[in-house]
């Protein structure tokens, strides 16, 4: 009798010909995440198990198993040899000993006469039996008890479902580059592509000495918080503070934050294509401060060529606050350091820029080698979780 | 490497790590225990609190605690008072007291706040009127711990206890202790904080003085250690060290200021003369320095002096993230409020130091001016 636990898998089963290259990525996926942990993953037949490891573990697994996309969900369950007596008894023994129950039974092993309608009887006269608080209920049951008779006459039996983190599994549908700001936003949006699959990288504008060693500390620990459902972020630090003193120098102040949104697209751009990246992520919602007025966003999506992923353009910001707590970034996102688009903030910016005329103050600007002189200065960090 | 945040936190003095050593692995017994070895570190621990009270020349009890801040609680807290009597700090007072007194505003005591001058210190004229017949505890810090301004506590003390002596007066003197004369008897104080870590001892150990006759009950409640009043297993090799460098350090007090003082002056001389960095430190402490930049944010600046491994603080480390309290700001004009820095030294701090200081404040002070708003 040994404790295993059970992985189901999301869409994968929609992807056809693909599934092979679907399953193959979660696989590494789950393997990297456990990390550390010493256990076996085996495949079967669109689920994962993950097996021999110590009790002590278990809850770790568990808990990692769950930020993992294209998990659709897992079970804590029991293999045992196939028989039928000590499959009853195993049932008895795992479930709760109250409430509304049904036996659910797979039986893929057809050496073994019995139907799977009466072996799931037989189980629920045995648990009936041994304990008198509990009822049958096929419909409206409280819990269900699974039995899974494979070939090779082991069984599996659970009863719960734990929820995973749905989604695909990360590196499957491409990289992206997410600006990553140290705000409540940028890691919910980073966590959304994520979980379509995207292997995600990170670049996040650093304005020392006005911003601190902590603000940059805080990034880092976002990325490795979102790195948990995602797998390892590679973070880009540019350094920003030439780039604001050059706008500060030549353009008005309430172009400040359109100018400076502009080379962070630039530069995030510049990154994501070196990284292979096909696509840039921003946490933007529309309306939600200047910077993120449909206007400005025309004329910051005007320096790039990349598509601009914005999953939360639609989203309140309560919404973007409960996603956050969710993801246990919020708390993080809160904590009070200044960020780069803080420092020399106008009292006034401008809510409704015109392309025309921002392209003109950059005129003024060598832009070129501002930002390849930001570029060459980044300085990159590993995020990882585990 | 130019360590000027010593009022955040010292380096350990390195006749801390013999201390260790010996209490962590030959004595390491429980003094609580029955048997002769713990009978032994028992006793190390009585002459040492015996000792630390002769050198505050206090007559009464020195309890062991594990801070600065447990030490003001245990004060503020475990006090006797009656309920709905009035309770004075003063408004500069740090958090661990501050926190605390807003508290037993909450529970129903009157909370009354004294006013203070720009450098912390409380306004005697504006004090007197505030203590009252039924005024139960008056918590007034001895050392400000963001100017280095010194409260004239025997003043206080004695214009409170002639209003009514059953007043019990504390102060916290976790900045005071090593850096100023601290002497018990001469201050008149009922209760005093200190803390070990600020005077080259480690991390985990801080005391109140409770003089003779004044009764504290406990905050935290157990095996009865500390006369009863703080049950933990007393933390020895800490408190073994924070008498090691009580006894090495209190006794020298007045070499050691006085050198500091010298170190003070020289940046204070040093500063440009435009107006571009202002001093706010008063007549006080020669440990803390506190300075103000014209129209650049104090926290950019020691972000910008941090490159150069000079570090120091904005403010009170323990509420860095906040903003300026109004009391410090208030008498400063507008342009400076946000540019306060604060300087802090050591017997390892030294004039080259402080020279390669001025300099690199000089130079980031006129790179980041440019950019100013």
């Amino acid at each position: 009798m040994d404790k295993v636990i059970i992985i189901r898998v999301g869409e994968l089963f929609l992807k056809g010909n693909n599934k092979r290259y679907f399953e193959d990525t979660l696989s590494r996926n789950i393997r990297k995440a456990l990390d550390g942990i010493k256990c076996y993953l085996r495949s079967a037949r669109n689920r994962f198990i993950v097996e021999n490891y110590a009790e002590r573990d278990h809850g770790a697994i568990i808990m990692r198993l769950q930020k993992i996309f294209g998990i659709h969900s897992v079970s804590p369950a029991i293999k045992i040899h196939a028989d039928l007596d000590e499959i009853s008894r195993v049932a008895a023994e795992i479930s709760p000993k109250a409430g509304k129950f049904r036996v659910s039974v797979n039986k893929a092993d057809k050496t073994i006469q019995k139907r799977s309608m009466d072996i799931a009887a037989d189980v629920g006269q045995f648990m009936l039996k041994n304990s008198k608080d509990l009822t049958v209920d096929l419909f409206k049951y409280d819990f269900e008890v699974n039995i899974d008779i494979r070939e090779d006459k082991t069984a599996f039996i659970f009863y719960e479902r734990l929820e995973g983190a749905g989604g695909l599994p990360s590196g499957c549908g491409g990289k992206a580059m997410l600006l990553l700001s140290g705000g409540i936003d940028s890691p919910v949006a980073g966590h959304k592509i994520a979980r379509r699959g995207v292997q995600l990288f990170a670049v996040h504008y650093h304005s020392f000495p006005y911003t601190s060693e902590k603000a940059k500390q805080k990034v880092i620990d976002l990325a490795k918080t979102v790195s948990k459902y995602s797998g390892d972020i590679e973070l880009s630090v540019v350094p920003f503070t030439e780039i604001q003193y050059a706008i500060r120098e030549k353009c008005p102040i309430e172009f400040m934050i359109t100018l400076m949104r502009r080379f962070m697209m630039r530069i995030a751009e510049r990154l994501a294509i070196s990284k292979g990246c096909g696509a840039l992520v921003t946490g933007e919602s529309l309306g939600q401060v200047a910077s993120q007025t449909m206007e400005s966003i025309i004329v910051t999506n005007d320096v790039v060529k990349l598509p601009v992923f914005r999953p939360l353009i639609g989203s309140d910001k309560y919404e973007i606050i409960e996603d956050a707590r969710n993801i246990e970034t919020y708390d993080l996102s809160i904590l009070p350091y200044e960020d780069c688009c803080t420092v020399f903030l106008p009292k006034n910016p401008v809510i409704k820029p015109r392309l025309s005329i921002v392209e003109d103050m950059e005129k003024l600007l060598d832009i070129e080698l501002l930002v390849e002189g930001a570029i060459a200065r980044t300085e990159t960090i590993i995020c990882s979780s585990y | 490497m130019i360590f000027f945040d010593n009022a955040s936190t010292t380096k350990a003095d390195p006749l801390c790590l013999d201390i260790i050593k010996k209490y962590c692995f030959d004595s390491y017994y429980n003094p609580s225990a029955q048997y002769h070895n713990s009978v032994e570190v028992g006793n190390d621990l009585k002459r040492a609190r015996q000792n630390i009270l002769r050198l505050l020349n206090g007559d009464g009890q020195f309890v062991f605690t594990s801070s600065g801040t447990e030490s003001d609680n245990l004060a503020l807290l475990g006090t006797p008072k009656k309920k709905g009597s009035r309770i004075i700090v003063s408004k500069a007072e740090h958090p661990s007291v501050m926190k605390v007194a807003n508290e037993l505003a909450q529970r129903g005591f009157e909370l009354v706040l004294a006013d203070v001058d720009g450098c912390g210190m409380v306004d005697f004229e504006k004090f007197k009127p505030l203590v009252t017949e039924d005024t139960a505890l008056i918590s007034v810090m001895h050392v400000n711990n963001e100017t280095g301004g010194i409260n004239d506590i025997k003043k206080l003390v004695s214009y409170a206890k002639s209003v009514n002596k059953r007043i019990i007066f504390h102060s916290d003197g976790v900045q005071a202790l090593g850096k100023i004369k601290t002497d018990m008897a001469e201050l008149g104080v009922d209760l005093y904080s200190v803390s070990a870590h600020k005077l080259h001892s480690i991390k985990g150990c801080g005391g109140l003085y409770v003089k003779k006759g004044v009764s504290v009950q406990p905050v935290i409640f157990g095996g009865g250690q500390e006369m009863g009043v703080r049950s933990s297993t007393e933390n020895i090799p800490a408190i073994m060290c924070f008498e090691a460098v009580c006894n090495k350090i209190l006794p020298s007090i007045d070499k050691y200021s006085s050198e500091i003082n010298q170190l003070k002056q020289y940046i204070i001389d040093s500063l440009p003369q435009d107006g571009s960095v202002i001093k706010i430190s008063c007549q006080g402490s020669p440990f803390i320095l506190s300075l103000a930049l014209r129209s650049v944010r104090g926290e950019v600046m020691l972000h910008a002096l941090e490159k150069h491994g000079i570090m120091l603080a904005t403010g009170s480390a323990c509420s860095s993230s906040k903003p300026a309290k109004g009391w410090k700001t208030e008498y400063l004009p507008e342009e400076y409020k946000n540019g306060i820095i604060r300087l802090s030294f050591c017997h390892e701090n030294d004039i080259p130091q402080a020279e390669y200081f001025i300099n690199k404040l000089n130079l980031e002070y006129s790179e980041l001016i440019k950019y100013a708003k």
